[in-house]
């Protein structure tokens, strides 16, 4: 049984506004993954246009982050489930934006409709990796295959895919996640395997946890959400947020109380699933009364 | 075989990769694409072996890597970012530019260089674009039929060979058995009329015709038209029927989704230069009767009559609106784009900035966010909301000061932009009364009282110069009779609201008793029963709709239109919206606005339209018999007339086909479709498969297509296309979005057809390569050198587009232009195009065509995708800037005076609730039959009608959908969730589509059973249950290509919806508006 808790109780969220460019513009990054070159220049500019737009907050606060030591980032995801219209938007963007293959879906949205005619209600409840503070995979999966998974020092966590391959690795670390639909297996198959033609966009590297993988590489491995670590370390939000149609999916650095995650997690009502694991999620879930909405599913 | 050397298709390297060669016809087989994908693979082979790049280095965000142009996934046109890597399209991201995506956008001068990490929203369709781009099962050559029609037996032929064959018509398939002798005629046979001035003294003479009023009359002027234009009778279809038009109508073309730019190539080819009346589009299967009804309620008097009419209509302004109704209208899973919708109303919602309702039989997702769900009867959308306008009339809550204001001075004296006829005076017959009709008592400066006329006729110019005279229009005053000029912006005219009396001896009522009368047809309760409410229900939301000042809006889309009776249900909602006079104000009823393309403002280098060497006069009535009244044609014959005419509606999709097959008004020979697919999304399109499997209907049909589709496969040639990332188009706007925009598609990536020369140009074989190959080999005006005019060639579609780019730049006016791009934008412009090839990409051609005073301007639009006013521009204050601005028509004095060609009743002039019926107007009552569950569709946010089916990133997160049944009506028919049922109904009671070709496909969907469906309702959603587009096996030279089964998933049950019992071949329709009925089909689900 999953419990939730609720982690704040706050009155009714007020209107504010979010006024962008308060940031400096972009500069070095000064700690990234261990091993990477302090480059700096790809990093996305801070835009400097005085509009109420959350995407362009969150942008900034971005820069923001990335101007500081990698350990003193704190990356969560806030998803606000009253504006989540369910349309697997978030789903294809990922899959896209990580060259994902069939059976692996790091983003998904259940849909859940309750109550009896006409007192209808219906839920969608977006889910992925949680990138939690202490993730119980990482420990299981590293009695199997040493060094497969491990924590960032911005706190996502991160699977070392020449490690991390096989059935048995996945099943232990699956096993130990107390979360439904983190982590996937990848059978490295094709979407357009059968047709008359493989398609070119199929067969592209494409880049995870700082290096260009091909589909061959990846077959076998374990595969999961990262918050897009090639997007946010360029200055980049995740494909998730940038695309979500009812901007029911906020990303930022808790670490900085300035920043739109925080504040929207401080005005708030918030609750994060299944805190009785003791794993510490970092992706917290907004709703005006977030207690009842969960006990829809996990009571 | 005519196989001349103006084109040649280049094939430049010979095919390799036999592992994935199955027919060099496909997308998988093309040795042209073959040798791009296997440049692009050597790249990537290249880089698998080469140093890994730094982690922070994130090709996708560099702006080399990235063009921007439009979506068409759906008909929404969100603004996008196309990521390419090597050649190859890879990621698609919403552009931030456009309000589409963004809300609010990005400034527009916004520099290129700092948006480069910056995406808007994108819905999944957006989001899996290129899978529409790289779809296995395209078709990269011209395709002709190999065997009967629909039998999906092809052979590859050159391209010249194809347009030649067009063209000179002959034994074209003698090589199929059963065709051996039959010879068709071609598009020289068929080009009769070619000279624009003897055109237009045809035109005019067949107007005469048409004004005259009796059989006799009518006969004799036929007669003179004979004896004047003895040498040239042959062009026509018939002499004895001169209002046919010349045989060049015998040619039409009809399409699917078109949009601006591709509109005016399409319609400059077969109307301007070859002639015909006869170009179609699609409307009526979308929501017709919401844009007919647009266009009936913004007719201007103009010069003596109504017209002036825009195709169009209103919708809420999402972003401020404090209360939304939506009825039938579903924002964020259709009804233009849950992006923007989605931003704007989650937003506001969770701000507790708005409230929203919904009347929908199904429980929609935008009903999960609405505070109040009122699960309506479909087919009744009229009636509740005229029982609405009841309640508000009788409770008083209606804006007096903008319902009173009779013209243009009263409106802006009243501090509004817009205002109604309510206040006019309208006489029984249906006409509006005339102040030359009133009769006022008046005492002479003798004393003596004298009788004079409210107001004389008054003498007035028309714009060319020519006299027509004024008769005023007449409202009630204080009790007396005042004369006004609606479009006078001086004197100040109200009138009384609610007038039933006497005016001089003339019984009148104004527009709004009218209104109220129907209204008042039924009480609340009983309208309520009629919907299938609670009183209560009404009584509260109307309520809640006049407590928000003008802030209120309830908004109608397919839900509405959609029905026998769509034409009056919209009517009705937006005679509900003027109630509280929530036209042209922030938060209320907006308008689209958008950058001209076609030169015709003041300033714009390029009037496209006028640029025409011969232009023709295209006349006659058209096969689909719109704008016409059957009572003015030389076919009159009394009631029923054989079909329906259509004098208020055009692009009437269902009529196209049916039409055809029974040659009413006359028999068509060459068939031209684009990006159609009628049998698949028109209700009962099944119907069109029968009379396009039949060569005596239609003898030659040619296809431009991307796929062998779902009506393409019926064709005789199939010309590939361009899918939406590869061409040019400009996608105009929509209601909803308040700032005025004009988003510019144009190629992202290399076009995957094979290339042709044309004019000595190269090109890919696309739509427009079609047009202007046969444009080449008949020689018509308007192409080639000097095809323009004097110095402006049209041998590439650039030279079209491209000036229409400049028109935008100009803007409105002089000093309205867009800044220039700066040498840094000039610079990420090409170096994000090096990997198109010339035959779609080459700056020193561009930079020709528009000049050094545009091409900077033309750059700096396409770096953004699109020209988009700020967001703050769209509003002054609480007033809506973009705006209508004119008089809104709520009586219909043109409608109140037409008939239905089939009963010979008039239609009403006013809202009013008509239960849906055939064409006979006879009501409907299969459920007595046992045909006991009542039919709707839906449209679910992964799917578009008929296309999307190609994306396997869709059909992954839903791989076949569903038939949406109420837990009570599941119990009561012993269904379970995951059960299967037919979909049977009163004109399919077998419960198939019969593809004509040995196939029939059943209609055979997965139940699931939920609580959120009115109980009797069931619904499906649109796009899945296909039998074309990759979905089943097709032979082309000689190979088997085997269909994909993941495409073939799901129900579509369009061919159960129900046919006309008088017109027999198509589906029940909507007389006024011409809508499609999708909504008002009683069938049985049979347990499989």
């Amino acid at each position: 049984m999953h419990k939730t808790i609720v982690d704040k109780k706050v009155s009714r969220r007020t209107f504010f506004k979010h006024t962008a460019g308060a940031a400096a513009g972009a500069v070095a990054a000064t700690a990234l993954l261990p091993g990477l070159k302090e480059t700096g220049k790809l990093i996305a500019d801070t835009v400097k246009v005085n509009i109420d737009n959350d995407t362009l907050t969150m942008h900034n606060d971005l820069q923001r982050a990335l101007e500081k030591p990698i350990e003193q980032r704190k990356w969560a995801m806030v998803i606000d489930i009253r504006k989540c219209i369910g349309c697997h938007g978030c789903t294809v963007a990922c899959v896209a934006e990580n060259n994902l293959p069939p059976g692996v879906t790091y983003r998904t949205v259940p849909e859940v409709e309750t109550g009896e005619y006409p007192e209808v209600q219906r839920i969608f409840m977006p889910t992925n990796c949680m990138q939690c503070e202490k993730a119980p995979c990482i420990e299981a999966a590293n009695k199997i295959a040493k060094g497969s998974m491990s924590r960032r020092a911005d706190g996502i966590v991160v699977i070392d895919y020449k490690k991390m391959k096989g059935k048995k690795v996945f099943e232990a670390a699956s096993k130990a996640c107390p979360y439904p639909k983190s982590l996937w297996y990848d059978e490295g198959k094709n979407y357009t395997d059968g047709t008359p033609m493989v398609q070119p966009y199929e067969k592209r590297k494409a880049k995870e946890y700082g290096i260009e993988w091909s589909r061959a590489d990846l077959k076998g491995t374990t595969r999961k959400c990262h918050f897009c670590t090639q997007r946010i370390d360029a200055g980049v939000l995740p494909a998730c947020v940038t695309t979500c149609t009812g901007q029911a999916m906020y990303f930022g650095d808790l670490n900085d109380s300035e920043s739109l995650a925080s504040k929207l997690l401080k005005k708030n009502k918030s609750a994060r699933m299944n805190l009785a694991s003791g794993a510490e999620p970092a992706v917290h879930y907004l709703d005006d009364d977030p207690e009842q909405t969960c006990m829809v599913c996990h009571s | 075989m005519n196989n001349k050397t103006t084109c040649e298709v280049k094939e430049q390297q010979p095919k390799t990769r036999r592992n994935f060669i199955k027919s060099s016809a496909f997308l998988g087989g093309s040795a042209v694409l073959l040798s791009q994908f296997q440049w692009a693979q050597n790249l990537f082979a290249k880089a698998e072996t080469s140093t890994l790049t730094p982690a922070e280095e994130y090709q996708l965000a560099k702006a080399e890597s990235i063009l921007s142009t439009v979506c068409l996934q759906c008909n929404t046109g969100c603004g996008i970012k196309v990521k390419v890597l090597n050649g190859v399209a890879v990621k698609v991201e919403g552009n931030p530019y456009s309000p589409w995506t963004m809300v609010p956008s990005l400034p527009y001068k916004t520099p290129l260089k700092e948006t480069t990490s910056i995406y808007g929203s994108l819905c999944p369709k957006g989001q899996s674009g290129i899978q529409t781009l790289y779809d296995p099962y395209r078709i990269v050559k011209v395709l002709k039929r190999a065997g009967k029609r629909g039998e999906n037996k092809w052979k590859s032929i050159p391209f010249d060979q194809a347009v030649s064959e067009i063209v000179n018509g002959g034994k074209l398939f003698s090589h199929v058995k059963g065709e051996e002798n039959r010879s068709v005629e071609g598009l020289k046979d068929l080009w009769t009329l070619k000279d624009p001035k003897l055109a237009k003294e045809m035109s005019d003479a067949v107007n005469d015709i048409r004004k005259k009023k009796t059989p006799e009359e009518k006969k004799s002027a036929v007669d003179d038209f004979k004896q004047k234009f003895a040498p040239h009778l042959h062009t026509l279809i018939d002499p004895d029927h001169p209002d046919f038009g010349p045989k060049n109508n015998q040619v039409s073309f009809v399409w699917g989704r078109l949009k601006p730019g591709r509109s005016e190539f399409i319609n400059r080819f077969i109307k301007e230069s070859f002639g015909s009346t006869n170009a179609h589009g699609h409307t009526t299967v979308c929501q017709g009767s919401l844009y007919f009804t647009g266009y009936a309620m913004s007719n201007q008097f103009i010069e003596g009559k109504f017209a002036g009419g825009q195709k169009f209509y209103w919708q809420a302004d999402t972003s401020n609106v404090e209360f939304l109704l939506a009825i039938g209208s579903a924002y964020i899973e259709g009804g233009y784009g849950p992006t923007h919708h989605a931003k704007k109303l989650m937003k506001n919602l969770v701000e507790k900035k708005v409230k929203i309702a919904v009347a929908d039989p199904r429980f929609s997702k935008i009903a999960s966010k609405a505070y109040k769900w009122v699960p309506i009867k479909p087919g009744t959308e009229g009636a509740f909301a005229l029982s609405m306008i009841r309640w508000i009339i009788e409770n008083k809550k209606y804006d007096t000061k903008f319902l009173e204001s009779a013209n243009k001075a009263a409106a802006l004296a009243a501090g509004e932009q817009s205002w109604t006829n309510a206040s006019w005076l309208v006489k029984d017959e249906g006409s509006f009364l005339r102040a030359s009709e009133v009769k006022i008592v008046e005492k002479g400066p003798d004393g003596k009282e004298v009788e004079k006329k409210l107001a004389e006729k008054e003498k007035r110019q028309t714009k060319d110069g020519k006299q027509w005279e004024f008769d005023a229009f007449v409202v009630l005053k204080n009790g007396k009779p005042v004369a006004f000029d609606p479009n006078d912006e001086k004197n100040a005219v109200t009138g009384d609201l609610l007038v039933n009396t006497n005016v001089g001896g003339i019984a009148v009522k104004s527009s709004l008793q009218l209104l109220y009368e129907s209204a008042a047809a039924h009480t609340i309760d009983e309208w309520a029963d009629i919907c299938g409410v609670m009183p209560a229900d009404i009584n509260e939301l109307a309520q809640e709709f006049t407590s928000h000042g003008k802030k209120a809006v309830v908004d109608p889309h397919r839900g509405v239109s959609q029905h026998t009776n769509g034409f009056y249900n919209v009517l009705a909602v937006f005679s509900l919206n003027a109630l509280i006079g929530n036209y042209d104000w922030k938060g209320g009823m907006i308008k689209l606005a958008t950058y001209a393309i076609d030169g015709s403002k003041e300033g714009n280098p390029f009037p496209i339209g006028k640029m025409h060497p011969s232009k023709m006069t295209p006349f006659g009535i058209s096969t689909i018999r719109h704008d016409t009244k059957y009572e003015e044609s030389t076919i009159f014959s009394g009631y029923p007339a054989k079909r329906q005419w259509y004098p208020f509606a055009s692009d009437i999709y269902q009529e196209v086909i049916p039409s055809m097959g029974d040659a009413y008004p006359y028999p068509s020979k060459i068939l031209f479709t684009y990006m159609a697919a009628a049998t698949y999304s028109l209700p009962g399109g099944q119907t069109n498969i029968e009379i396009l499997t039949d060569l005596n209907k239609i003898p030659l049909y040619i296809a431009s297509d991307i796929t062998i589709g779902e009506m393409s496969m019926y064709a005789d040639y199939i010309f590939p296309d361009l899918t939406y990332l590869e061409r040019w188009e400009f996608h105009g706007s929509h209601p909803s979005i308040p700032q005025k925009a004009q988003p510019v598609r144009n190629p992202a990536v290399a076009p995957i057809p094979e290339t042709v020369t044309l004019f000595g140009e190269k090109l890919p074989i696309s739509l427009e390569s079609m047009i202007l190959g046969i444009a080449q080999k008949m020689k018509l005006p308007g192409y080639g050198k000097n095809g323009l005019t004097e110095g402006k060639d049209l041998v590439r579609p650039e030279d079209f587009y491209l000036r229409m780019l400049a028109n935008i730049a100009a803007g409105d006016k002089p000093g309205d232009e867009v800044p220039d791009a700066d040498d840094e934008e000039l610079r990420t412009f090409e170096q994000a195009r090096r990997h198109l090839p010339k035959s779609v990409f080459d700056v020193e051609k561009w930079k020709k065509i528009v000049g050094d005073q545009w091409w900077k301007k033309v750059v700096y639009i396409m770096n953004r995708g699109g020209r988009f006013q700020d967001y703050e521009k769209a509003y002054d204050g609480e007033k809506f800037k973009n705006k209508y601005g004119q008089l809104i028509d709520l009586y219909l004095e043109k409608h109140a005076h037409g008939k239905s060609a089939i009963t010979g009743n008039h239609y009403p002039g006013i809202a009013t609730y008509v239960p849906v019926s055939d064409v006979m107007g006879n009501e409907l009552h299969d459920e007595r039959d046992g045909f006991d569950l009542h039919m709707i569709t839906f449209r679910d946010i992964t799917q578009t009608k008929s296309r999307t089916i190609v994306d396997y990133w869709l059909s992954a997160i839903r791989p076949e959908n569903v038939v949406l049944v109420n837990s009570v009506d599941a119990k009561r028919l012993g269904f379970k969730d995951g059960d299967r049922g037919r979909f049977v109904s009163k004109t399919n009671p077998e419960g198939v589509y019969d593809l004509k070709n040995g196939v029939k496909k059943p209609m055979i969907g997965k139940i699931k059973v939920i609580e959120g469906i009115r109980p009797g309702v069931i619904a499906f959603s649109l796009g899945h249950g296909h039998w074309a587009n990759g979905s089943s096996d097709v032979n082309v030279d000689g190979k088997k290509v085997k269909g994909d089964p993941r495409r073939a998933t799901g129900v579509h049950a369009n061919a159960a919806m129900r046919l006309d019992d008088y017109l027999k071949n198509t589906c029940l329709l909507d007389p006024v508006g011409g809508s499609v009925s999708f909504y008002d089909t009683k069938v049985k689900l049979v347990k499989v």
